[in-house]
Order: structure tokens, then C-alpha cells, then sequence
């Protein structure tokens, strides 16, 4: 019986060292891949490097215009973040605790913009926004982005909010605590797990998004570091260790952003599942 | 001046179902006003009325010589103590003590020497840094009760706020909040469904019933001078005894019981249809009360030991009196076509389960009310006992 349990852990245990490894492989190749000279990367792409180079890390950081673009980035999904927080709060409060009528309506309203596939929406807010002036400018992607972020994060919170009981709402209330000094002082801190989740996973998707920045920005000195680095791509070549390079540069602030708030990331997820 | 006056207040929710009918009450300023009355009679709803949490659907609410009813929770200068005491959770004791001050913009130095002041009065000096989660049941109240009282306003609203903590703690706390009344005499209106707390905090205690006020008076007049069998019945522990009676020739028969009554209290109930109630408490043992009250034989069929007296429970071949507080009992009482009945006996009677128990009836203590309004059968001029 021992036996069967002590064989059963270790082939657990192996199980995960497995899928330990398929998940950590790609930052691997992307590592050891940079280091390489484009050269020794045709003659050995897998294999450890033999002679190390931060050659294509200085030419990404110093010869081209990855900081631009990487704060293209950071720009913009500060603000569709931003917006789209601020947004759904307000929102998701209006809609818990309002306790105005249609508030229901409005949620499943909501909902249903959820399931409209982004690619819809390309060709009518393209029109838009030339007719706006404002393609080619990073505000067109800040806006874009915010409205897609806004009906999942409206549903967030408003989930969220459910879980927090109405008599602390009330109980500000009758302290003579309005509407918003209820939602910074009482809501918002007590959800601030929620709320850090909620900002991380927009902030990737953000950071990540490529086809909408495509379209929208067309100069490269507006790109956003995703659509950039298909710059690197030529008709018939591809710079691999360099691509690879931007690639590391480009996921190491959500990296830091998720390690440092990891613990508040998992509650988030977590958030509600028991008493 | 903080008097509350509940003029025509009537609540209709969205569903149809109406929780409050036509209710008119009048709090003094400085009176501890308790709501009592079973789950679902509204008691709750009229004091989220009187806080502004609820609007009725009809109804003035008035506080001092201000009409209230329109206005937001926040402008009608109430405190509330919930029943979940409603602390926020990120927040220290001393935070929590102090929102409702830091919201209506007072002067720091003033915050804190009140928010000091009302740790002192409730014993939370020493915990003022702690969150509430490291605090016990009976802290967590105190600080609800700290948040009310370091407003100092025009009335405090209570919503059960006894009711999470176990017996013990509920006893010692419902002392505390004695004690507090005494150093602030602040207008207070208390829900509850625990009669005992009624009773024993209320300067007036006011009886609800589906919506419907029932009686609303001092806790002494409410137990002596019922105004119906609701409240008779509800009101006492354990509860009255009711049963249906008719009185004819100056003997009350409910079934098998056949009690003579003295004349003037025959005489205001001969020839109707009544229902008859008796406390247990004037239900005595027969060994030992007065030879000339008229007795009655009982079989015992339980026996609740409760230390200084028991209590003892029998049926009786009648019919339950109707109209009365039932709890949770009523399909029981019906199902078996026998009145079920206790008498509250000295812990010395010696009684058993299926032991013939001989009862004398304190007959100037028995009470009578309509069979049809179930209201009480008052005597002109003598408002007491009929």
C-alpha cells in the first residue's frame, strides 16, 4: 500500500517536472537564441550557445527603435488600462449597489458585448477614427482597446462586488459617506486583489495585442512594441536572435509587474470561490 | 429634540407582498423603543425606513420636528448598528470608530479625542490598531456600538445587533448596553425578535405582526394588558396558554376543563364565545397554592428542568385558541386536535412524565380575548386583568 502511494507521488511529481519543462522551454529558446549570432543560430538553433553575445540585446536597447515602441507600449496600455478601470468601477458599483432600476438590463447589455469578436469591429472603428482624425495616433488604440477591455471588466466587478456584503454599503451611508467616498474609501479597498488581477490580465493583453495596433498605427515611430517587432521580418529572412531579443525585452515588465504582485494576482483569481 | 414620529407608513415591495400596514408610532426624545415581533413581520423594514435605506411607499417619517422621508440616509443624522455590525474589514478599531466623523469633514483633534473618548467608554483602548478579524464576537459589537456612539446623533438605529453572539455573551452585552443607555440618553430604536431583550431593554416595546402594528407600550403593559392574543402570546416566556372557551352560567369550558369564575369577572364574559389564556406561571401546583382556587387534573407529558423552577407541559381535550404566536409549533398544535398547555411549577414538585398532576387556576389571573377579533375583553374601568 506504502509502496503503491510513494510510486504514485513520484509519478506526480514527474508529471510536473514535464510540464514544468514544455512551459519553461520557450523562454529558454528565447534566451539562449539571443545570445546567439544570427550564424550560429542557422548552424545550431537549438543548441547552447558556444560563444555567448549580448550583441543583439545592445543593437534592440541602442540601434533601434525598441525603447520607442516600448513606450508606445507602456502609453497605451497605461491608458486603455487605466480608462477601462476607472470605467468599470464606476460601472460595476452603479450596477451592485446603485439600486437604480435597469441596472439588470444593463449588465446583460454588457455581457453580450463580451462575445462581439474584436476583428468585427476593425473595419467601422477604422472609419471612425480617420473620420476623428485621430488614426495613426496612439489615442485610436487607447480607446479601441479600452472598449474592448470594458464589458469583461464591468463583469469582473460587478461579480466581485456581489461577494461584498450590502451593509457595509449601507453603513457608510447612514455615516453620511457619499457615493464615491464609498467606493475609494470602503469598495476599492477591499478590492484591491480584484482590482490588481483584473489590471494585469488587460495589461498583458494590451501589451501583447498586435492586429488592431497594426492597423491602426502605420508611422514607426508610433508603433507599439508588438507590432514592431514584425518590422524585423523581411520579405524572404527573419533575424531570429534578434527578434528573440525583443521578445525578452518586451516580456520582462509584465514579468516584474506579475512577480511583484503575484500574491494579490492568485486572491484575485481566487477571489469568492469560498466563505 | 429627537423624537421619531412613523405617521401612515405602508411598505409595498416590488413583489406585491406588503411588509408594513398603515404603521403609526411615536419614540420620545431620549426613549429606547425596541420593534419585536417574528421573522418576517417587518420590523426590520420599518427601522431601514426610519435610517432612509428603505423608502415607504407611503408615510411620513419625522425626526425632531423634521420631515425625514425624503431625505438620504446620510442627512437624517442617525447612527445604525447592524446586525452583522458591519466593520470594514481593511480597516483598524480606531478607523472604523472614526469614518463617520472623517466623511463629515470635523476637525482632526476633535476626531480623535472623540474616537478616544468612545474606546474608553466601550473597553477598546487597548485594541484601537487591531483589524477586525483579530477581534472576538463580542469586540466586534462594541466597535459596531463605538462607530454609533462617537457621532453622538439625533437617534441610534439598532438592528438585532445581539443576535450573532452566543447566550452567554449576549447576556453580558445586553448589561453593557443598559449601562451605555444610562450615559447616553440618546432616542433608540432596537429590533429584535428575542422577547427577553425587549422586555428587559425597551422603555416601550412595540409589537409587529405581518406589517401590522399589534401594541406599543411599556414592557410592564404589554405583559399585564395585551392587547390581543398575538401579543399575549408573544410576549412572556414561556408562552401564554390559550385556549377556546365559552362561558356560561359563570363557568368557563374549554373541552374537558371546567373552571367557575368569580362574578365579576363572569359577568363581563358570560354567554360569549372566548378565547381564554392563561401564564403558566398561574398555573400552580396544587399541593401548595391556595386550597380556594378551583383545580384542575392534568397527565404531565414532558417535564423541562431549568434549575430554580420546571416547567410542566400537558394537552389538554380543547381547542388551541387562535390568533396567538405560535413559532414554529403550528401545524403540530392543529394536527393533533388537542390544546397543548404549560404550567411553571417549583423545582421541588417532584413531577414526571405520565404522573396525573392536580393544577390549581389563579382565575383572577386569566385572560380573555374575542373569538372572532381575537382582541382583549377589557372591563370598563378597570383597564388591568378583566
Amino acid at each position: 500500500m506504502r509502496r503503491q502511494v510513494k510510486i504514485g507521488g513520484v509519478l506526480r511529481q514527474a508529471l510536473m517536472l514535464v510540464i514544468c519543462a514544455i512551459s519553461l522551454y520557450p523562454i529558454w529558446f528565447a534566451i539562449q537564441t539571443a545570445l546567439k549570432t544570427s550564424r550560429a543560430y542557422t548552424l545550431n538553433p537549438t543548441g547552447f550557445p558556444a560563444h555567448p553575445t549580448l550583441q543583439n540585446i545592445t543593437n534592440v536597447l541602442f540601434h533601434l527603435p525598441v525603447p520607442r515602441w516600448a513606450l508606445n507600449s507602456a502609453l497605451v496600455t497605461l491608458g486603455s488600462v487605466g480608462i477601462s478601470t476607472i470605467f468599470a468601477l464606476l460601472a460595476g458599483y452603479a450596477i451592485v449597489f446603485g439600486g437604480v432600476r435597469g441596472m439588470g438590463f444593463l449588465l446583460r447589455v454588457n455581457i453580450g458585448l463580451m462575445v462581439v469578436p474584436p476583428v468585427t469591429l476593425l473595419v467601422p472603428m477604422f472609419v471612425l477614427m480617420v473620420n476623428l482624425g485621430l488614426i495613426n495616433t496612439l489615442p485610436s488604440v487607447i480607446i479601441f482597446y479600452s472598449g474592448l477591455m470594458v464589458p469583461f471588466s464591468v463583469f469582473f466587478f460587478v461579480n466581485f462586488f456581489r461577494q461584498i456584503p450590502g451593509e457595509l454599503i449601507e453603513a457608510a451611508t447612514v455615516d453620511g459617506s457619499g457615493q464615491l467616498t464609498t467606493l475609494r474609501r470602503v469598495v476599492l479597498p477591499m478590492s484591491f486583489a480584484a482590482t490588481f488581477t483584473l489590471v494585469i490580465v488587460n495589461a498583458i493583453w494590451a501589451w501583447t495585442e498586435l492586429l488592431i495596433a497594426l492597423v491602426f498605427l502605420q508611422n514607426e515611430g508610433r508603433l507599439t512594441l508588438m507590432a514592431g517587432l514584425t518590422q524585423f521580418q523581411g520579405r524572404y529572412t527573419i533575424d531570429q536572435p534578434l527578434v528573440l531579443a525583443a521578445v525578452l525585452m518586451a516580456i520582462v515588465p509584465v514579468v516584474l509587474i506579475y512577480l511583484a504582485g503575484q500574491r494579490f494576482f492568485i486572491r484575485g483569481l481566487t477571489a469568492g470561490i469560498g466563505k | 429634540m429627537s423624537e421619531i414620529s412613523i405617521v401612515g407608513v405602508r411598505k409595498q415591495f416590488s413583489n406585491g407582498s406588503n411588509a408594513l400596514d398603515d404603521v403609526n408610532l411615536r419614540i420620545e426624545d431620549g426613549q429606547f423603543a425596541v420593534l419585536v415581533g417574528p421573522s418576517g413581520c417587518g420590523k426590520t423594514t420599518l427601522l431601514r425606513i426610519i435610517a432612509g435605506l428603505e423608502k415607504p411607499t407611503s408615510g411620513v417619517v419625522k425626526i425632531g420636528d423634521q420631515d425625514v422621508t425624503q431625505l438620504s440616509p446620510g442627512d437624517r443624522d442617525v447612527a445604525m448598528v447592524f446586525q452583522n455590525y458591519a466593520l470594514y474589514p481593511h480597516m483598524t478599531v480606531a478607523e472604523n470608530i472614526r469614518f463617520g466623523l472623517e466623511v463629515r469633514k470635523l476637525p482632526r483633534d476633535e476626531i480623535t479625542r472623540r474616537t478616544l473618548e468612545a474606546a474608553k467608554m466601550l473597553g477598546l483602548s487597548d485594541y484601537l490598531d487591531r483589524k477586525p478579524k483579530q477581534l472576538s464576537g463580542g469586540q466586534r459589537q462594541r466597535v459596531a456600538m463605538g462607530r454609533a456612539i462617537v457621532r453622538r446623533p439625533l437617534a441610534f438605529l439598532m438592528d438585532e445587533p445581539l443576535s450573532n453572539l452566543d447566550a452567554q455573551l449576549r447576556v453580558s452585552m445586553r448589561a453593557e448596553l443598559a449601562r451605555l443607555r444610562t450615559q447616553m440618553p440618546t432616542t433608540t430604536v432596537y429590533v429584535t425578535h428575542d422577547q427577553v431583550e425587549a422586555m428587559t431593554l425597551g422603555d416601550q416595546v412595540a409589537v409587529l405582526r405581518d406589517g401590522v402594528l399589534q401594541q406599543n407600550a411599556s414592557p410592564e403593559e404589554l405583559f399585564e394588558r395585551p392587547a390581543n392574543v398575538f401579543v399575549a402570546t408573544f410576549i412572556g416566556s414561556p408562552s401564554m396558554n390559550v385556549v377556546q372557551a365559552t362561558v356560561r352560567g359563570g363557568q368557563v369550558r374549554a373541552g374537558e376543563l371546567s373552571i367557575q369564575l368569580p362574578p365579576v369577572i363572569a359577568a363581563r364574559v358570560e354567554g360569549r364565545e372566548v378565547i381564554m389564556g392563561i401564564r403558566p406561571g398561574d398555573l400552580l401546583d396544587a399541593r401548595q397554592a391556595d386550597p380556594a382556587l378551583p383545580r384542575i387534573e392534568v397527565t404531565c407529558d414532558v417535564v423541562e428542568y431549568l434549575g430554580t423552577e420546571a416547567n410542566v407541559l400537558f394537552s389538554l381535550d380543547a381547542r388551541q385558541g387562535e390568533g396567538g404566536f405560535s413559532g414554529e409549533d403550528e401545524d403540530s398544535e392543529h394536527s393533533t386536535g388537542r390544546a397543548r398547555l404549560t404550567a411553571r411549577v417549583g423545582r421541588a414538585s417532584g413531577i414526571r412524565p405520565g404522573d396525573r398532576v392536580p393544577l390549581a387556576v389563579d382565575v383572577e389571573r386569566l385572560y380573555f380575548f374575542d373569538a372572532q377579533t381575537h382582541l382583549t375583553i377589557r372591563s370598563p374601568g378597570r383597564p388591568a386583568l378583566v
